[in-house]
């Protein structure tokens, strides 16, 4: 047990030598000699993840290489009497848009492209503004990754769209939909850049310069 | 081996900017949040066993048609065919996108489907005052792992995307699969409102 009387408040946890276990949030006396466990359900413990850094920044370049085919394959083809040209995202949400399902259009770029590359952007602005001084305030990125952290999943909603469709639509040779190489890609990207997003710790947004900022 | 006592926290660290402050006494339905970064620290769910019993009960009960019922049903040329949750899954199988098969499954069908389980086995513990013991940690623990990973507001939005892509081809058709698959994604979400896992660590002993 932490022993009250002994701690600081207006320091942060590092600096009192305690560590907050990440999956029950105990606070934990943390020795940087030994292999710390927590008391209450015996994960392991660290003051901030180890590598954070490096490891956000590999896995959003990763997600970022991954956004091209991502892009540029198509994610489906639906066939009409055997033919039909392969759609990507962009041309099946430009499709949409003309064909006057605007909202729906919305919905999906919103979801699959603007999303994705908003948290890859916001990613590597925090791991800038990490290292190099940053004109939002803590409090904002701190919010801002939050964010990002909640959005992540909605960029698979073209994903599970291509599933319903390769399902639904398999009327002998009138109509069919195939999937493309791109769906795979995409479902790859969302992956990686969930865990780019689990992988940064926000504790370093609060590290440097004077702790009681406004 | 050790003499092991429940305790509560005396002392709170924010998991977002490391911020130490006393653990709040709060009353049911009031929630803390971080002086420094904001983040809300502690949210104390109304009567929150109870809810999460009778939430996960109704949601396993309608988790079975809302996977193995068809969603929706197209017509056209007098061939008609049906898909559900289940039969998506297994027709990405066949047609050899097993990545997004396995994901597709793994988010919309088992991380839904075990969170409801887990909620309802350590719900009931708690009721029958069980939760003392050190067993419980992995099922806590495993909840918390695949809480982020369970999809299926967006696979619902999906749903009206697909209906909206077809409108043009072909007759569309609803099915009884689609209000069990609406009202599953409801009580998922209720169950997000009303399990606390922050009570269960607390019923989890200390050692030392």
């Amino acid at each position: 047990m932490v022993n009250q009387v002994n701690v600081d408040f207006s320091q942060n946890g590092k600096a009192n030598k305690l560590a907050t276990c990440d999956t029950c949030h105990w606070v934990n006396v943390y020795d940087e000699s030994s292999h710390n466990r927590c008391q209450r359900c015996n994960s392991r413990l660290l003051q901030r993840k180890p590598f954070a850094y490096q490891k956000t920044l590999a896995l959003t370049i990763c997600s970022i290489i991954a956004f091209f085919p991502a892009n540029l394959y198509p994610i489906m083809t639906i066939l009409q009497f055997g033919k039909g040209q392969g759609d990507t995202i962009l041309s099946g949400t430009l499709y949409m848009f003309q064909n006057g399902m605007a909202p729906i259009a919305a919905i999906v770029f919103i979801a699959s492209f603007v999303f994705p590359l908003a948290k890859m952007i916001g990613l590597i602005y925090l791991l800038y503004s990490v290292r190099y001084p940053a004109k939002f305030s803590r409090r904002q990125r701190t919010h801002m990754y939050r964010y990002i952290e909640m959005f992540g999943p909605w960029s698979m909603l073209d994903v599970f769209v291509v599933a319903l469709l390769v399902a639904l639509v398999e009327i002998g040779n009138v109509l069919e939909v195939v999937a493309g190489p791109g769906a795979t890609a995409f479902g790859i990207m969302v992956i990686l850049s969930i865990f780019a997003a689990a992988s940064f710790d926000s504790k370093l947004l609060w590290d440097d310069g004077s702790f009681n900022e406004p | 081996m050790t003499a092991a006592t429940s305790q509560t926290p005396t002392i709170l660290a924010c998991r977002e900017c490391d911020n130490l402050m006393h653990y709040p006494d709060l009353q049911e339905g009031e929630q803390a949040r971080c002086r420094q970064c904001h983040h809300i620290l502690l949210y104390r769910k109304r009567d929150p066993v109870n809810r999460s019993i009778a939430v996960s009960i109704a949601g396993l009960i309608l988790s079975v048609p809302a996977i193995f019922l068809p969603i929706m049903s197209m017509k056209m040329l007098s061939i008609s065919s049906t898909v559900s949750l289940s039969s998506a899954v297994y027709a990405l199988w066949k047609n050899e996108i097993y990545f997004v098969a396995l994901v597709t499954c793994f988010f919309c069908i088992l991380a839904p489907v075990g969170k409801l389980i887990i909620a309802l086995y350590l719900g009931i513990a708690v009721k029958l005052k069980r939760v003392t013991s050190r067993r419980y940690i992995p099922l806590i623990k495993f909840y918390q792992r695949i809480d982020s990973w369970e999809m299926l507001e967006v696979f619902m939005i999906g749903i009206l995307v697909s209906i909206f892509k077809l409108r043009d081809d072909a007759e569309l058709f609803f099915d009884l699969g689609l209000v069990s698959y609406i009202l599953f994604m409801i009580t998922i979400v209720g169950l997000k409102l009303s399990f606390d896992k922050e009570l269960l660590w607390n019923k989890v002993p200390v050692h030392g």
